[in-house]
């Protein structure tokens, strides 16, 4: 007896057109808080009222006296190093930036408009201007760094069980995708970063940043396992 | 900036005490008071401002060379590249701290947003797209992909609008300025364009490495720059534009036609679209020609498959029907059969074969198996008299509409030709009527190339106001003015200043002996302006009494604010 197999027709095979279902729930779930939320939303960056009243005065002081900012650039040097490091496969090109960071952060001081906001976030958005306009002029500097556990997450969002079979597409996807995607992408998965603080490091609401990143995650899904 | 591809997979983390031993606040001190030195290194990520500046002009400079056209004119074009950089201009775009935010473009009011015209070209072959108001745009053959990268072939439609003053730029709600730094930029356009392809309702994206080429009809003479939007983080310089051929004030051409490099001329041709159209479905149809059956051969291997015949109209009518493993593959081995697949695709591989692909996905210790056989549709003994009786028939009908549709294709194609000369001629009588009446107004073509989709446009950014006055809009009853948009024109310099609102308030830029107005874009498609010399508030507030008409669209706005820019 030979082995019988029935052909699918390609529409057949095809995942609905985006948004998908599983998407819109699964945002629906985000924005209602019902969906279990598995990267650390405790990070360092939610900072009390007393701490942002500290800052507040460090940041007028600074704006007198220079040296009265070294207190904040202990304070955030490694968190900056590391988001420009996470982009990055060169130590001292990511020191570079992250020092140009505080040049720049010192230099426009007089302009930090308190918001309300961790002046981290700031700091953050000074980088993504920073790193934009280094690789703009250098795009063999760019580097995609992923750890197996943020893509096991990413292909869970998807409803993989397995990540292995995808990650060479995630990779190639990502890669094709805008920076400010890239960056949604990198800084909740490969960060571990709360939407509140991607939400104010790219300037966007909560729930922006939450219905961006599904949005973007469903139409990834559509390429990565249609073809892997 | 898409990543080049490079990429690493859980890299070995730093600690800490690595990472802090790197600080070096004194650098820091220095580079911020000396305007941003760096420290150890030079690798490039420390800029001053005239390093910025510098950079700036390189990039400028180096886009020229290859953006700009003619290019024996590079030398002329650079140093016009450099004198073209005001003092005045913003160190760089990238300055500013508003890189990432929401999408820039705000259209006030739907219905008063400026038309797309749609051209419709055979993505493979490419044409030259001529526009009524004298652009041309000269699209190369196989330039464009779809979102996954494909190659696009078949029809296209490209949507193209363009905007010469800026009233049509403050109705369409794109930005025009740099708040850069906490210092406000106006631009001054010579004319600004918007391009985008799609096919069916998916936006398409221009190749890497593939340009089109636009020669913008403007009516401002001398350099601008080139800036493109991008709409998330922006304008970003790419270059800079100065004319490169211009009527005379007589209306007599003086330069020399751009040669069309054998780009077919295509235009606005329904005709065309359905002579494309019926070619393609040719195209189908040669590639569903009925497979005339095939006898099972006893002693080779073969496989059942229940094919949906949707996907293979070809296989239609050979009734019950085996693929038969074909003699010249090298890779079936009886083992074949042994295995467990979890799924099987059948492509089309010659004029009598395909494809056959099995995967077995890894389970347990075993990997991935994937193995493509090629096969051939083969006929039980028993069926073939029935099935080539059927197969007789099939052909017949097939002949009869493949010369149908030949015959369809000719007609198709003549009708296409005549209003294609039609177009052309008309095309060319509108040429004339314009430089009629440019006989006073000189019409210069700024040519540049663009290497993706979008808004550009040739500008050039100005300095700051005489002054800014905080404003908070009311109507003549003292109420706040229902306020969809604000925004500073400046007739004379086509320049506009986009405002935002803070609290309330709006910070109202005031350029004295310019003609400029204010204008307040309200709800219920109503306007009100206001001589901006004029725009004194008292206690921050300014009155402004909206124009009592309300206005349907782009074109009656235009209309009645030209008429009054007049008056000022």
């Amino acid at each position: 007896m030979f082995p019988h197999f029935i052909i699918q027709s390609e529409k057949q095979q095809h995942e609905p057109d985006y948004p998908d279902i599983h998407t819109e729930v699964r945002i629906q779930q985000y924005l209602a808080g019902t969906k279990k939320q598995s990267v650390n939303t405790n990070s360092k960056y939610h900072v009390d009222q007393e701490r942002l009243g500290e800052e507040g005065k460090m940041l007028e002081a600074a704006k007198s006296d220079p040296r009265a900012f070294e207190p904040l650039y202990k304070r955030y040097f490694e968190g900056i190093f590391r988001f420009v490091y996470q982009r990055m496969d060169d130590v001292d090109t990511a020191k570079d930036l992250t020092q140009q960071v505080f040049i720049k952060a010192l230099e426009k001081l007089d302009r930090y408009e308190d918001r309300g906001l961790p002046f981290s976030s700031w700091l953050y958005r000074i980088a993504l201007n920073e790193m934009n306009q280094h690789f703009r002029n250098n795009s063999k500097d760019r580097c995609l760094n992923l750890e197996t556990a943020g893509v096991e997450e990413i292909m869970e969002e998807m409803n993989e069980d397995r990540y292995e079979p995808y990650i060479e597409k995630l990779v190639e996807v990502m890669q094709q995708l805008e920076p400010e995607n890239q960056a949604l992408i990198e800084m909740r998965f490969f960060e571990r970063r709360s939407f509140r603080e991607i939400a104010d490091i790219l300037e966007l609401t909560e729930n922006n940043a939450k219905v961006r990143l599904y949005r973007l995650l469903g139409k990834m899904k559509l390429i990565i396992t249609r073809v892997a | 900036m898409k990543t080049n591809g490079k990429h690493t997979i859980n890299r070995k983390p730093m600690s800490s005490e690595e990472i802090n031993r790197m600080q070096d606040f004194d650098a820091v001190l220095k580079g911020a008071s000396t305007g941003g030195p760096k420290g150890e290194g030079g690798k490039g990520g420390f800029k001053n401002g005239w390093y910025i500046l510098g950079g700036a002009l390189l990039i400028l400079a180096g886009l020229a060379t290859w953006m700009l056209i003619p290019l024996d004119k590079e030398d002329a074009i650079s140093r016009q590249v450099e004198q073209n950089i005001p003092e005045t201009m913003p160190r760089t775009q990238e300055d500013s701290e508003d890189l990432v935010r929401a999408p820039l473009v705000r259209l006030p009011v739907n219905e008063w947003d400026i038309a797309f015209s749609r051209y419709t070209l055979d993505a493979t072959k490419g044409g030259i797209i001529a526009h009524p108001s004298g652009t041309k745009i000269r699209v190369p053959g196989s330039c464009l992909i779809d979102q996954n990268g494909k190659k696009v072939s078949g029809v296209v439609e490209f949507r193209y609008r363009e905007f010469h003053d800026p009233i049509d730029i403050a109705l369409s709600g794109i930005p025009m300025h740099y708040d850069s730094a906490g210092t406000n930029y106006y631009f001054q356009t010579a004319g600004m364009t918007e391009l985008r392809a799609f096919q069916g309702d998916q936006e398409l994206v221009l190749e890497a490495g593939k340009k089109i080429q636009i020669d913008l009809q403007s009516q401002v003479d001398g350099v601008y720059n080139l800036y493109q939007l991008n709409e998330q983080s922006g304008w970003q310089p790419r270059g800079s534009n100065s004319p490169l051929k211009k009527s005379t004030v007589d209306g007599q051409q003086t330069t020399v036609e751009v040669p069309l490099n054998n780009i077919e001329l295509i235009s606005q041709n329904p005709q065309e679209l359905s002579f494309i159209k019926a070619e393609k479905d040719l195209q189908k149809l040669l590639a569903e020609k009925p497979k005339a059956p095939e006898k099972a051969t006893i002693s080779r291997p073969r496989f059942n498959l229940d094919v949906n015949l949707k996907d293979f109209p070809e296989l239609e009518g050979l009734g019950t029907m085996e693929f038969e493993v074909a003699p010249e593959d090298k890779i079936f081995t009886p083992e074949h059969y042994k295995i467990e697949w979890n799924d099987v695709q059948l492509k089309r591989h010659s004029e009598r074969r395909y494809k056959m692909i099995l995967t077995r996905d890894a389970r347990g210790s075993l990997p991935k198996l994937q193995v493509a056989l090629i096969v051939i549709p083969v006929i039980a003994e028993k069926d073939y008299e029935a099935a080539k009786t059927k197969y007789e028939q099939m052909m017949r009908d097939y002949d009869q509409k493949v010369a149908q549709k030949k015959q369809e294709i000719e007609r198709l194609k003549k009708e296409a030709e005549e209003a294609q000369k039609q177009a052309e001629a008309e095309w060319k009588r509108a040429q004339e009527r314009r430089r009629e009446g440019d006989r006073v107004q000189q019409v210069y073509i700024r040519s540049f190339t663009m290497d993706g989709f979008g808004i550009w446009n040739c500008d050039n950014p100005k300095i700051k106001p005489d002054r800014v006055e905080q404003c908070r809009f009311v109507d003549g009853n003292g109420k706040p003015l229902p306020i969809l948009a604000v925004n500073c024109v400046l007739p004379e310099v086509k320049g506009l200043i986009v405002l935002h609102e803070r609290n309330g308030t709006y910070d109202v830029l005031v350029n004295e002996g310019m003609n400029e107005y204010v204008l307040l874009i309200l709800e219920g498609k109503k306007l009100a302006f206001k001589k901006a010399e004029d725009v004194k508030p008292v206690d921050g507030v300014v009155v402004m009494v909206p124009v009592s008409r309300s206005f349907a669209n782009a074109g009656e706005v235009r209309e009645y604010l030209r008429s009054r820019e007049d008056l000022f």
